[in-house]
């Protein structure tokens, strides 16, 4: 009747409480692949003028490092037709050289209208990050609202730089004029 | 009359010699009888003698066997039996528990895996049930912390594995920590874990947009992202409020307030993880 088990425990856990890591460096920005992924197929959406459909398609990155590289990622294996894509990155407007479109981020310390002014009269899509850059020369501009990634479109703008847009990219922007 | 009362109270007596003799197949067959008379049955002897019968014959013959019934009888029987004896006259019964209960702590871990966790956490509940079934004040809250987490840490490494195929396991993740936050609110890793796991699905959900085809449903993706990391934000506020100058949390909330695109917030936790780094 008295026989009885050993009260032993195996203690065959191993526990590190912190075990949770983030998602892998270069995956940790959602925003800036969203991002990525509206400036790619703004290209698509949109139609350059011929001159601009030889060589390769250049993306100018104003003052931002480390997005010039997660874009350089992103772009590195697709092409836009026989076009393959160039990530260039200028620190300040009078670097620029000819480009098919150039984003300006929301961190750049520099004043967009510089950059704005250096592209006038050429066909390079200027792309903003910064609340009522759309009336202030730039063709598209990312919002946020409700916490998710949009964008505002000036279709004028869009004109003056002889570009023309898809009226399925259009469906999906905010148009402001 | 009284032959066959007698012989209705003889099946516990043959239970007991049986048993004194280690014919405990026999015994057992004596006890189930004397278990199911109306004269014996609602005597704790009976159940004292059920308890030990069986454990017998699970030491004896079960041992190698995880579901083995012998275990599951003798605990049942142990349970009705020790919470009458408050004069505490049977202490071998409740360290004969105690033991049984250890057995299926020590069998948890063999359940870990997608298929069987749920046997896993049965087992482990059994553990904490029949500990405090033995002894009311048994502190098992180290061990429910170290089982809990160990089984998150498992399902976690299953999910990482196959995001879409372990989905389901989110659920059990969170519960995991859940649990241990029962026994230790303050727990700041728990916390900060179930942020993470919202956090990095809400990343993963994003990082599986194909540019090339989902561009027109970009707004319903960005939805689902966004639920995950409003679910993770609670989470890592929480984190941060048990430990304020830890700068992992810091930078996971810079991060959700990114995600979401709240930049003022955004900007406060990277003031705050410059601070903590001393720039």
């Amino acid at each position: 009747m008295k026989k009885l088990f050993a009260l032993i425990l195996v203690s065959f856990f191993f526990v590190s409480a912190d075990i949770i890591k983030f998602a892998p460096p270069g995956s940790n920005d959602a925003p800036t692949k969203i991002k990525a992924t509206f400036l790619y197929n703004f290209t698509k959406y949109i139609e350059w003028p011929e001159e601009y459909k030889q060589g390769n398609f250049v993306i100018g990155v104003m003052g931002s490092n480390s997005l010039y590289t997660d874009l350089n990622t992103f772009f590195s294996t697709k092409t836009l037709g026989t076009q393959k894509y160039e990530i260039k990155y200028f620190a300040k407007a009078s670097d620029i050289t000819k480009c098919h479109m150039i984003f300006i981020p929301s961190d750049y310390t520099g004043p967009a209208s510089d950059v704005i002014a250096k592209v006038k009269g050429k066909s390079t899509l200027v792309v903003t990050d910064k609340s009522g850059m759309a009336k202030q020369g730039a063709s598209i501009n990312f919002v946020s609202i409700d916490n998710k990634q949009k964008f505002e479109l000036n279709k004028s703008n869009l004109a003056k730089m002889d570009l023309k847009v898809s009226s399925s990219l259009v469906q999906l922007a905010i148009v402001v004029e | 009359m009284a032959s066959a009362l007698f012989a209705q109270t003889d099946s516990l007596n043959a239970a007991m010699n049986y048993y004194s003799k280690k014919e405990l197949y026999k015994a057992k067959t004596a006890i189930d009888a004397a278990t199911t008379n109306p004269v014996t049955m609602n005597d704790p002897y009976t159940m004292y003698m059920r308890a030990f019968i069986y454990k017998e014959i699970y030491r004896n013959y079960e041992s190698g066997d995880k579901m083995s019934p012998a275990r599951e009888e003798a605990v049942k029987a142990f349970s009705i039996v020790i919470p009458k004896d408050t004069a505490n006259q049977y202490p071998e019964a409740r360290q004969a528990l105690k033991a049984l209960a250890s057995t299926y702590f020590n069998q948890c871990g063999d359940f870990f895996g997608p298929d069987s966790y749920k046997t896993a956490i049965k087992y482990f509940e059994n553990y904490d049930k029949y500990m405090h079934v033995a002894d009311p004040k048994a502190d098992t809250k180290e061990l429910f912390i170290n089982f809990y987490q160990s089984l998150a840490t498992d399902l976690n490494k299953l999910f990482e594995s196959d995001k879409k195929k372990y989905l389901p396991l989110m659920d059990e993740i969170d519960n995991c920590y859940k649990k241990v936050l029962s026994q230790d609110s303050t727990d700041a890793f728990s916390w900060k874990n179930i942020a993470l796991l919202y956090y990095n699905h809400g990343v993963y959900v994003i990082n599986e947009i194909d540019p090339d085809k989902d561009f027109f449903d970009i707004d319903q993706i960005q939805d689902k992202a966004k639920e995950y990391f409003m679910k993770a934000l609670p989470y890592g506020l929480k984190a941060h409020q048990f430990k304020p100058n830890d700068k992992d949390i810091v930078q996971m909330l810079e991060n959700i307030y990114r995600a979401l695109y709240n930049q003022t917030e955004g900007d406060k936790m990277h003031a705050l993880l410059l601070k903590l780094n001393g720039q």
